[in-house]
């Protein structure tokens, strides 16, 4: 069983504490979010206030380690490859049944959202009333939502991760035996494009708002 | 200049030991206006003018000064506002003794990144205001009672502030020193500067210098 290889648990135990931190951050952000009135002077808006303060402390926290757990995510897959027959590297791995390739969208998706998430409360610490506070509270609850449906994935895909069917080689990925697609893991040029304009803009985002 | 509005402080928020130590405060104080927070111990002065300085924060109210709504400044601008308008004069000092004055008075300046000469030219103009240039280069430990709150009065000014905050500044005094304070509340006013003391000191009663007497008492206001 592929669940039992330390890299996996590790992986899976860090997940789910960040997880259920989040979801401590989502609920207060939501409850935070509904009574939120900035220009009030009232002893909810003070308490409000205080809280956030937390939350963001928080949200910063989890979304900064989640960064950190790509890396980690890939190296787990790459240290499987040993594991997965006829997988030679983590591009095979990631193939090797049918929630792998969506996750691993989901995971490059995530990280341009907390990048933005990132920038946004940079920006809003910056000035003195707030100004992007709910754009930004709204933006960690969108990131929540996908950070719990990937975390579903990821126990999905680790899950059912064959370990006596071959899978695909790199070789084969990667088209050195001819037939295999041209691109690491399972992009076409659609989505690469997709992901080169993601990076773009955010690079020009993170400029402008400098 | 300092507008208060409606403001409570509730120590221990949602706790059992909670405790209200402001009462509905409304205050109006205006530019170069001089004005002593009268109380007993325990009325809530010291948190009246600790929610003025932001160093704490009210439980519900507004504090506005030159328009802007002070009371909610996220706390990295709450410390700005501090140093760019607010001098504070404590009961018990709060120098540094193993400092010399001078550097003591520098300190307000050395954490804004200003250049090293007109640091010394601002405190050398804050010590000639206060009456302690002739003990620039001792350290704090060596000097009276007296002398010390000269400095703190020195540190208070030298940043330039429009408001200064004095808390029980006659406290740790003798009645000489005590009225040589009240005399530099006449320097204060010739700087436009707008002065809150709290005191319980009857010395402050009746000044020509204090434009208002505001009382206080189990943290409401019973006369303005
Ligand atoms: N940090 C604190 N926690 C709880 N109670 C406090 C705190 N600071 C002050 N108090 C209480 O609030 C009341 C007002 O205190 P304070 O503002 O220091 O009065 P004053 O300066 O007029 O002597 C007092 O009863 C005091 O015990
Ligand atoms: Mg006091």
């Amino acid at each position: 069983m592929i669940l039992l290889s330390n890299e996996v648990i590790i992986f899976l135990f860090v997940e789910a504490l960040l997880l259920l931190l989040q979801g401590i951050a989502f609920v207060n952000a939501v409850g935070i979010l509904s009574r939120w009135d900035f220009a009030a002077s009232t002893a909810l808006q003070y308490r409000l206030e205080k809280r956030a303060y937390l939350v963001v402390l928080i949200i910063l926290f989890t979304l900064g380690f989640k960064m950190l757990l790509l890396p980690y995510f890939s190296y787990t897959i790459d240290q499987l490859s040993s594991i997965v027959p006829g997988a030679m590297c983590g591009a095979g791995v990631i193939s090797a049944n049918e929630y792998g390739p969506p996750l691993l969208s989901l995971k490059v998706l995530i990280v341009f959202l907390t990048g933005s998430w990132l920038i946004l409360n940079a920006e809003d610490i910056k000035a003195s009333s707030y100004p992007y506070f709910k754009a930004k509270f709204w933006l960690f609850i969108i990131i929540f939502i996908l950070v719990a449906v990937e975390s579903v994935l990821d126990v999905l895909y680790l899950v059912n991760i064959p370990t006596g069917d071959p899978v695909s080689c790199c070789s084969t990925i990667y088209g050195a035996a001819g037939s295999g697609e041209p691109l690491p893991f399972g992009l076409d040029i659609f989505r690469l494009l997709i992901l080169f304009y993601l990076i773009y803009a955010l690079i020009l985002a993170a400029s402008f708002f400098r | 200049m300092i507008h208060i509005e409606h403001l409570n402080k509730v120590y221990n928020e949602n706790a059992a030991n909670a405790y209200t130590a402001l009462h509905d405060i409304n205050l109006h104080i205006r530019p170069a206006e001089t004005v002593v927070l009268k109380g007993v111990s325990g009325s809530g002065k010291s948190t009246l003018l600790s929610i003025i300085a932001t160093l704490i924060k009210p439980s519900s109210g507004e504090l506005v000064v030159d328009g802007e709504q002070i009371a909610k400044l996220p706390d990295t601008h709450a410390s700005h506002f501090r140093n760019a308008h607010i001098g504070f004069i404590f009961q018990a000092f709060n120098l540094f003794d193993e400092l010399s004055v001078k550097d003591n008075i520098a300190l307000p300046l050395i954490v804004t990144g200003m250049s090293q000469k007109s640091i010394d030219e601002k405190v050398q103009q804050a010590m000639k205001i206060a009456h302690i240039s002739h003990k620039q280069d001792q350290s704090v430990q060596n000097l009276s009672g007296g002398e010390k709150q000269r400095c703190a009065i020195a540190r208070a000014l030298v940043h330039e502030p429009k408001i200064i905050l004095c808390d029980e500044p006659t406290a740790n005094l003798d009645r000489e020193n005590s009225l040589k304070f009240i005399e530099t509340l006449k320097q204060f006013k010739a700087l436009g500067k707008t002065v809150v003391i709290a005191t319980h000191d009857p010395l402050f009663d009746g000044l020509e210098s204090v434009d208002r007497t505001i009382v206080i008492e189990n943290g409401k206001i019973t006369s303005s």
